[in-house]
């Protein structure tokens, strides 16, 4: 099974579920990140980002995401 | 009192959410505006510098990542995983002052207002904009909207 097809789509997701939104593998807090205070804490969140594997086309731009939202 | 001007910035949305973007996600032609707003951020971090926004910072990176769920590029964990790196900036939120946002959106000929509530925190702090959108910062210089706007690309910036 691809891991694309492991997904729910945002629709189906049950958002009072903690289990339904948690995917093995993807180290996500369990509560709010503690406020940067060093240069390293925040290259290893950098680091900590890049391990994210995203799959697809690598087009997205979040500067245009946040336009076409300020635009509406 | 207030940090010095020099050590505050108003932090536009685009520059943090693409900070944290994951390396696989960042084409080609945004990787130097991605690896400067890292410089930037984590320049910021270490001399503890100020970074406000408005509150619609925190909707506008959220509503940033839906597309990337939408089309199942991110999981929603892994969407979290990003945006609680984001927010782990804590950056101070101001309310903008509304008579500000309105001169402001009219002075810069749109209709909507994002861009201009960074502008009217920038303009009650007396600092920079810190932003990776081109167009907005072209059109601040272009009608002459008497705060500072800076890309981050701008190599000032890697000292903040």
């Amino acid at each position: 099974m691809t891991r694309a097809a492991t997904i729910k789509k945002p629709a189906e997701i049950d958002a009072t579920d903690p289990a339904a939104v948690r995917e093995p593998g993807v180290d996500a807090p369990e509560r709010p990140m503690r406020p940067y205070r060093t240069r390293a804490e925040v290259e290893r969140a950098f680091r900590a980002v890049d391990a994210i594997r995203p799959h697809g086309p690598d087009s997205y731009d979040p500067i245009e995401a946040i336009r076409k939202l300020r635009d509406e | 009192m207030s940090a010095p001007r020099e050590r505050t910035f108003v932090l536009d949305t685009n520059v943090a959410i693409h900070a944290f973007l994951p390396d696989d996600l960042v084409p080609d032609n945004l990787r130097a505006v991605r690896d400067a707003g890292r410089r930037f951020i984590a320049r910021a971090v270490e001399v503890a510098a100020s970074l406000i926004v408005p509150h619609r910072f925190y909707s506008e990176a959220i509503a940033a990542m839906q597309p990337l769920i939408y089309q199942e590029r991110l999981s929603v964990q892994e969407a979290k995983a990003v945006l609680a790196s984001v927010f782990a900036l804590r950056p101070r939120t101001r309310r903008p002052d509304w008579n500000d946002v309105v001169d402001i959106t009219v002075a810069m000929g749109r209709s909507s207002t994002g861009d201009s509530e960074f502008v009217a925190v920038a303009r009650a702090e007396h600092c920079e904009v810190v932003t990776s959108d081109r167009p907005f910062w072209d059109a601040v210089r272009q009608r002459k909207i008497p705060v500072p706007v800076v890309l981050v690309t701008d190599h000032r910036l890697a000292q903040p």
